[in-house]
């Protein structure tokens, strides 16, 4: 895979593209469920532990921390998805996976969220509130707080006429956030 | 507190100067409403990653129940047809190029037939066998044609249209294409009424062309590929693989 191909593609997984991710989805799934069977992983559990590899994926991607991968796209997934499966399954032949892992952690910058990212109640109550926001809320405050925008890049990308209309836009979003927390009967 | 948002948002930004990096640290330790507000945002991060990542978790969930859908369709794993289509690419070797600008009738019909899905009763794997329609739909999957026409023949509630449809499909697959085309030709005239009975006449009118195709009769071919050519309803049933047989006929 060529640098220019493999940023591009790292670009439209965090641009959040739906091809993209369907494309690599259907094109490693068999290879990592062939792969799982080696270990005795039913192949339920296996698409299961495909899945949560392919949203560490886009997490990372969307974190920058693929942005110095220097190898391809499936490696990088499949190397997610052994460390999962070093971790969550006792194997006999751990030690097959541990060389591979451990290459992994030196070499890549790799963060493979293991607690399946547990919410504190206050954060549960938010992403409920966060949820019945207004479509433009919703996505200003994705484009900042998820996908790592600056504001004047969410300026541009949601055609705001100045900054100063999209920060108070956001700091209404960010009030109103606030409000339903509140209802929800949250300390906020 | 607006200079204070606004340290916090050049955080979130991974853009603090060096001075505002200490003036930020500073208040954190000693602003108690500062660190509230700054939590909030930090919290708010969180939560919206994890609703971006359910949102993924149900998309691949759709992802992967298209993907069974169509595997549980397919009569013939991948891997036979892969082989399959070598075989014929070999055997085809040795023709003629003439065999492939005129091709027969008989070929045309290797070309386009295949036996429509099981749309009735998705086999679950590890399911009880049930009903003789359950095992006639298995045998039909499982491409023993035989043995699915004598469980058809023995389904109850017959007036389903899709009973005879199905029947005359394995009938086709096991040449006896004249009983097929007799099975076929009702369902194509049945009344339009419903989407569901417009959607099966389109389907055995197909059939029934490719039938008339395997048995060399091109001129009933050709009616009934031209019928399906100029559907101009919703459902557009093999409108342009009928196109491409009319032209060859023609």
């Amino acid at each position: 895979m060529s640098e220019k191909k493999l940023k591009h593609i790292i670009d439209q997984l965090k641009k959040g593209d739906q091809k993209t991710l369907e494309k690599i989805y259907l094109e490693n799934r068999e290879g990592f469920i062939n792969f799982s069977r080696k270990y005795n992983i039913e192949e339920q559990d296996a698409v299961d532990i495909y899945q949560d590899a392919i949203i560490v994926l886009r997490e990372n991607a969307v974190n920058g921390k693929m942005d110095a991968l220097q190898s391809n796209i499936s490696t990088y997934l499949f190397a997610i998805g052994k460390y999962k499966i070093y971790h969550n399954f006792r194997i006999r032949s751990r030690e097959d996976l541990k060389d591979d892992v451990d290459l992994l952690q030196e070499n890549v910058n790799f963060d493979v969220n293991l607690d399946e990212d547990v919410l504190t109640n206050e954060q549960k109550v938010l992403q409920k509130c966060f949820e019945e926001l207004g479509e433009r809320c919703k996505s200003i405050l994705k484009l900042f707080y998820y996908q790592g925008y600056n504001l004047d890049e969410i300026q541009d990308i949601l055609e705001y006429s100045n900054k100063k209309v999209l920060k108070s836009q956001k700091s209404r979003c960010i009030r109103q956030l606030k409000d339903l927390v509140q209802k929800y009967g949250g300390k906020n | 507190m607006e200079e204070k948002i606004e340290l916090i948002d050049r955080y979130f930004e991974n853009a603090l100067s060096p001075k505002e990096r200490l003036e930020f640290n500073d208040l954190l330790q000693n602003d108690e409403s500062f660190r509230k507000e700054f939590l909030f945002h930090k919290d708010l991060k969180k939560a919206i990653s994890k609703h971006q990542n359910e949102e993924l978790k149900e998309t691949l969930g759709k992802f992967e129940s298209n993907l069974n859908r169509n595997s549980r369709f397919s009569v013939i794993p991948v891997k036979w047809l892969a082989a399959a289509s070598l075989a014929i690419l070999l055997s085809v070797g040795s023709w003629t190029v003439k065999n492939y600008v005129f091709p027969s009738n008989e070929r045309i019909f290797e070309t386009y037939y295949e036996p429509y899905p099981n749309t009735v009763l998705p086999i679950v794997r590890g399911d009880e066998i049930h009903t003789i329609e359950y095992r006639a739909f298995l045998a039909y999957e499982a491409g023993e044609y035989h043995k699915a026409i004598n469980l058809f023949n023995s389904v109850e509630n017959s007036e389903d249209k899709y009973i005879p449809f199905y029947q005359a499909l394995c009938m086709l697959s096991v040449d006896k294409t004249e009983e097929a085309i007799q099975m076929l030709i009702p369902l194509t005239e049945s009344s339009p009424g419903t989407l569901e009975n417009m959607d099966f006449r389109q389907k055995a009118t197909w059939y029934v062309g490719l039938a008339y195709l395997k048995q060399g009769k091109e001129q009933e071919a050709m009616y009934y590929m031209d019928i399906l050519r100029k559907q101009n309803q919703e459902l557009r049933f093999k409108k342009n693989e009928a196109e491409e047989i009319y032209e060859l006929l023609k």
